[in-house]
Order: C-alpha cells, then sequence, then structure tokens
C-alpha cells in the first residue's frame, strides 16, 4: 500500500516526532539510549553519545549522533570506560579511532524513537558488525540457507 | 565536545566552590540558518545540576510530575535542591584528564544565584503546536 505509506510518512512529518523551532527535549530521557530507525522502520542504532560543536557566539549545537563502544564508553565511567574503549580499540576493523557517527541533519524526527533519512547504500555505523557478518558468519556451513 | 563531557560533570560556580553535578542536559530547536540540509538545528539551552551528592533526580528532572500523588510527592522530593544553570551563565568547560573521569563545567555565577529546578521546569510540560514557539 504506497499510499499508506507515503500517508505514514507524512504524519510522522507533522506528528508528535516532527522538529520544530522552539521543541526542547531532555539529553537523558528523549536521545540517549534511544533506538534509531530508518524511514522504513528498521532499526539502525541507539543513539550512544550526540557531538556537539562549540559555537564563542552562543550555545553549543548538536551535530551528530555518535554510535558504537567508542561512544558509548565515556558515559560508563571509570574502569569500565577505560576497559570498553581498550576492547574497542583491538577489535576495531573501521576507518579511524573515533565513533561511528550519523549527521544530526539526517534526523528527521525525535520520538519514542529517532528517525533518520539514510540513504539506499546505509553509513557505516556498524563496521565490525559488517566485518563479522561477511567473515565468520558468512563462512559457516548453512550459511547460504539461514532465513531472513 | 561530546554530550558525555557534559553529562555527570561536576559545577564549579564563580568562586570556585564545587556546588554539584550535571544532572541532565536540555535542549531546543532553533530555526536553521539559510543553506543548511535540515529546518532547525538543536542547540543547548542549559544544564540540570543536581547538588546533592548522590541525587539521581530519578528521571524526573525532565519534566514535572503533576500525579498520580505518590509519584508527584517522589518527584518533588527528587527534584529539591536541584539548579537550573542556563547555558549563558557556562563560562567554560574543561574535559576530564583521561577517560572515564568527570569534566568540570564552570560557572559565571555564584551557586546562589542558580534557580531551583522546580521554579522553572513547570512549563516543560505543556507541548505547544509548532510555530507557537514555547515548550
Amino acid at each position: 500500500m504506497p499510499d499508506e505509506e507515503a500517508d505514514a510518512r507524512e504524519e510522522t512529518r507533522t506528528g508528535p516526532e516532527a522538529r520544530w523551532a522552539g521543541r526542547a527535549y531532555s539529553a537523558r530521557f528523549h536521545l540517549l539510549d534511544r533506538q534509531v530507525v530508518d524511514g522504513d522502520d528498521r532499526p539502525v542504532c541507539k543513539v550512544d553519545d550526540l557531538e556537539l560543536e562549540l559555537d564563542p557566539d552562543g550555545p553549543p549545537r548538536v551535530t551528530a549522533v555518535f554510535v558504537g563502544p567508542a561512544a558509548l564508553a565515556p558515559r560508563l565511567g571509570g574502569k569500565t570506560a577505560r576497559w570498553l574503549a581498550a576492547v574497542q580499540r583491538r577489535l576495531s576493523v573501521g576507518e579511524g579511532e573515533g565513533p561511528a557517527r550519523l549527521d544530526f541533519g539526517r534526523v528527521t524526527g525525535i520520538g519514542a524513537v529517532v528517525r533518520v533519512d539514510l540513504p539506499e547504500e546505509n553509513v557505516g555505523v556498524h563496521a565490525l558488525e559488517d566485518w563479522t557478518r561477511e567473515n565468520v558468519i558468512g563462512r559457516l556451513p548453512g550459511a547460504d540457507h539461514a532465513s531472513g | 565536545m561530546r554530550l558525555a563531557d557534559l553529562m555527570g560533570a561536576r559545577v564549579r560556580d564563580r568562586d570556585g566552590r564545587e556546588i554539584g553535578h550535571v544532572s541532565d542536559v536540555r535542549l531546543r530547536e532553533h530555526p536553521a540558518p539559510d543553506g543548511a540540509s535540515a529546518d532547525t538545528v538543536l542547540k543547548v539551552e542549559g544544564l540540570v545540576v543536581a547538588t546533592r551528592v548522590r541525587a539521581r533526580l530519578i528521571a524526573y528532572d525532565h519534566r514535572p510530575v503533576d500525579g498520580p500523588w505518590p509519584l508527584a510527592r517522589l518527584a518533588r522530593r527528587a527534584a529539591r535542591g536541584a539548579r537550573w544553570a542556563p547555558w549563558p551563565v557556562v563560562a567554560a568547560h574543561e574535559p576530564p584528564d583521561r577517560l572515564g573521569d568527570l569534566g568540570t563545567v564552570l560557572l559565571v555565577v555564584p551557586g546562589a544565584e542558580l534557580v531551583p529546578l522546580t521554579d522553572v521546569h513547570h512549563g516543560w510540560n505543556t507541548t505547544p503546536s509548532p510555530g507557537s514557539g514555547a515548550g
């Protein structure tokens, strides 16, 4: 039902998820750890942290959603943070040492979930997961017959 | 800079006195400048400062709780002592020396000048229509 899907997307743009000037959020309640989904409601990741850009003439601006263990580690505090960061560095297969980021300009809605408009080819937010699927899971006997 | 640098950070007032820690960060949508990829940009509006060492504010600091009365009473008790620090009173932020430690937020005012959270967050429950500019 393409028309119904289009109607649902239009409702999202003007509904409770809509981002409009003046709307306010609690970082802890509305953003951190929220599920991120794409335009077709497919889960993408969770909001592990936010990137803030300092502005000398005003308050900091949110520029990206940080995703993955490298983003989560600083929030855990103490030895747990350092341990997770060390494990993440050891297992890292993505480019660079920083966390994966989703440009905040792609965030189209904030509500029960954080909705993002991702390109078809997606972005490499789960480099380790992708690598494991291709190099470990995909090579298991019978992997070709997995459903879904 | 990351949000995690602010969350939980120690808060020191103008006189260098530690007055609490950042319990939450409030953000607000602003009209985007021309040519931006989105209609709005999200900016930090201010910090919720928990002044008690073990205060967790049990997640009720993002808005007031009107009822039922046991929860409202619990929420008022949890928010007691919390202060609101709008971003203009933040002078600087010092990141932690090493990963996992707490950063420090420095204010330009004495701690006593910060208004109680319960005095300012009574309007945070309202959900005005888009374009009304409140929230």
